[in-house]
């Protein structure tokens, strides 16, 4: 199991020699310890993203899709490996892991290997005797903070589109959930991406995140996590004026009318919030009813929720696994506290009071 | 007091007593105004409103300062359509929930953020436009006429 950091093209430990416990939210054991990037670390992934820019940006963009795309067979090739290991870092049930986080994640880096060569440029109708034609450059290194609900698929989302287009990247997985992303490095360094264009520093968001939004050198930040992260990520950025993109929180509103199919809209709105635990900034997390037909909605809904089957993610057929953190556990069940000391009633879950 | 009829809580079995499991969780509010139906909880955790109108129902939908995702549920074709254009999110899914795909935009607005990941939207994000004037056969009179000198 990968447990260092990925800088320059060499698995190395941080400068400080400092390590980090990853644990398994199934049993709460430790899976490994891996090395934790700090503000030195992202220091040295940055200049070896910006040293590997010039040539990176100069290779054919045919030449950077087909890594790409050969990046896309490989996880493919390696699937129920990435499968395994996302699911003993994540909780996520290895049902997900195999048909939803690696499928995707090798559909995303397709879908941007195939589009590194056709991302044209325009000629603008501008007064005559003058040709005018605008180009999309890449904009240098790139930034990339990922956060722990699903650590592999997000690599994809930032780094497919990060790296058609030319650019470098300096990405930082959540400390929770670094094995993937870890294990991505490898299978990247093996296809022949080359040193320095992609480095991954695992590490704390106070440090290395800290770092790595705040660096001159990084010409755009990409987040996806908290809304409160996400204004210091803006903080963070104003030194350079780097470009910043958010994905934030979500409280997903699920509207269901008097007409609708019932039963299939029971269905799909358990999917909704229950996939992944709830833990996806998109899930829908208010269900909103006409009044038609909400107590039948509710009763059906209700005893869908009491049959999904929990327990260990490694178990083909468990539908609901653990939340990725302890302390993560614990907000949500502050969450249930709050809900009944404001009136709320709680329809579901298996203990009875 | 509300009536407290089953727990939202980590479950018995003993072999996932050492997990950071939580069951699945169903409240009915009181009223849209509980914290729980604005705060993002991020667990298996859903709240239940219900309304009369087309409207409230937007109403409701839109009283969250986020505005990621959202989706609808009806056999009539026309208010898909008007409640999918009234969402106010990033992405909006009608008789269905949570579809993504490389080839379509994701991001949000308000406090969900800025930007958009994934599709051609996603190029955008990871480049900037340089645009390129080349003089090639314009005639252009000078803006600051003077005087031959001679030289």
């Amino acid at each position: 199991m990968q447990n260092q950091l990925f800088i320059n093209g060499e698995f190395v430990d941080a400068v400080g020699g400092n390590r980090l416990p990853v644990f398994n939210p199934h049993d709460g054991s430790v899976i490994t310890e891996i090395a934790e990037g700090r503000q030195a670390d992202i220091d040295l992934a940055v200049a070896a993203a910006k040293a590997a820019f010039p040539k990176w940006r100069a290779t054919p963009a045919a030449e950077r899709g087909r890594l790409l795309l050969k990046l896309a067979d490989a996880l493919e090739s390696n699937l129920e490996e990435f499968a395994q290991l996302e699911s003993l870092n994540t909780g996520h049930p290895i049902k997900d892991s195999r048909f939803l986080d690696v499928p995707r994640t090798a559909a995303c880096f397709r879908y941007f290997g195939g589009m590194a060569d056709k991302i044209q440029g325009d000629v603008m109708p501008v007064e005559t005797g003058f040709l005018n034609y605008v180009v999309r450059e890449p904009l240098g290194v790139v930034g990339a903070i990922v956060p722990w609900n699903f650590p592999l698929m997000f690599c994809s989302w930032k780094m497919g589109p990060a790296l058609a287009a030319g650019n470098t990247c300096v990405l930082k997985p959540s400390e929770l959930t670094p094995l993937t992303s870890l294990r991505l490095a490898e299978l990247m360094r093996e296809i022949g991406f080359p040193a320095g264009v992609v480095n991954i520093v695992p590490g704390f968001g106070n440090t290395a995140g800290e770092r790595l939004a705040s660096h001159d050198d990084v010409a755009k930040i990409a987040f996806t996590g908290s809304t409160v992260t996400g204004r210091k990520v803006v903080e963070y950025s104003a030194g350079n004026l780097k470009r910043v993109q958010l994905e934030l929180g979500g409280k997903g509103a699920n509207i269901v009318f008097n007409d609708a199919n019932i039963d299939a809209a029971v269905n799909g709105s358990a999917f909704a919030i229950f996939h992944n635990q709830g833990q996806a900034c998109i899930a829908g997390s208010r269900l909103i009813l006409q009044e038609g037909i909400a107590e039948e909605f509710v009763n059906k809904f209700v005893k869908l929720a009491k049959s999904i089957k929990l327990g260990n993610p490694l178990d083909a057929t468990t539908e609901m696994g653990p939340l990725t953190s302890a302390m993560h556990r614990d907000r949500v069940l502050d969450y249930v506290k709050i809900a009944i000391s404001e009136g709320g009633e709680i329809l579901a879950g298996r203990n009875s009071a | 007091m509300a009536r407290y009829l089953l727990g939202g809580t980590a479950p018995d079995e003993p072999e996932l007593r050492n997990g950071c499991y939580v069951l699945p969780t169903v409240v009915r509010v009181r009223d849209n105004n509980s914290r729980v139906c604005h705060e993002e909880v991020f667990g298996p955790f859903v709240t239940v409103t219900t309304f009369a109108t087309e409207q409230e129902a937007l109403d409701i939908a839109n009283s969250t300062e986020y505005g990621l995702g959202g989706g609808l549920w009806t056999n009539d074709l026309s208010r898909a359509h008007r409640v999918a254009s009234n969402i106010r999110s990033g992405m909006v899914w009608i008789n269905s929930y949570k579809r993504v795909s490389p080839n379509s935009p994701f991001g949000g607005t308000g406090k969900s953020g800025y930007g958009r990941e994934m599709g051609f939207e996603a190029i955008r994000e990871y480049t900037e436009a340089k645009s390129i004037w080349v003089n090639v056969d314009a005639k252009l009179p000078p803006w600051y006429p003077r005087e031959k000198t001679g030289n």
